[in-house]
């Protein structure tokens, strides 16, 4: 998943390169807007490979949750900015950024769920130390 | 729901990773399932059962 967001941030900056210094005409025109989208799609592609091959239930279910996350920023994100873009109190953003604010919301909400099962792990690991030097 | 794995575990004298190995699933899942953050699936239930040897209403039951 980083690669392709670095991958998908240099072509993004290629393509602007190339539109900036000489405009591309006819089918390339469309074809080198969707140039950045290929390593986007292809990391949407190994998310839902992860989900299909991932044999462990529970970590399936923490990356569903953590996927939740993301979208739910995505939709906070963009009802807040849409509403303030009505409104012109904010600048006009364009629909891709919904993948990177996805992809951090699916960030975060990881990290977050890791950590409680963190918390609760060493909860345990205490519980059967103190057990054991008991017993 | 709650379940008796943590007794039934201590009974066997095994940590969650041993579980965990015996179920072919995460400790993460293990540690999760025990402590009621998450309620297996049917088939995992079936294979915690078979692997306690007891059945299923012995290891989990309604809150």
């Amino acid at each position: 998943m980083g690669g392709g967001m670095m991958a998908y941030m240099g072509g993004m900056l290629m393509v602007m390169y190339v539109y900036n210094n000489d405009m591309p005409v006819g089918a390339l025109a469309y074809a080198v807007p969707l140039l950045p989208t290929v390593p986007l799609l292809a990391a949407m592609g190994v998310m839902g490979r992860y989900m299909v091959e991932e044999t462990d239930e529970y970590l399936r279910h923490r990356t569903s949750l953590a996927a939740l996350i993301g979208l739910g920023l995505v939709l906070v994100v963009g009802t807040l900015w849409g509403f303030l873009e009505t409104f012109e109190l904010v600048p006009h953003i364009w629909a891709w950024w919904v993948f990177p604010v996805w992809a951090i919301g699916l960030g975060i909400g990881q990290s977050l769920l890791a950590r409680y099962d963190r918390i609760a792990e060493r909860a345990e690991l205490q519980f059967d130390d103190e057990n054991k030097a008991a017993s | 729901m709650k379940n008796r794995l943590k007794v039934l575990r201590a009974e066997r004298d095994w940590s969650q990773q041993d579980l965990a190995e015996r179920l072919g699933v995460s400790r993460q899942s293990v540690n999760a399932i025990e402590k009621g953050r998450y309620d297996p699936s049917l088939p995992l239930a079936f294979t915690i059962s078979e692997v306690f040897e007891l059945p299923i209403e012995a290891i989990f039951g309604r809150d």
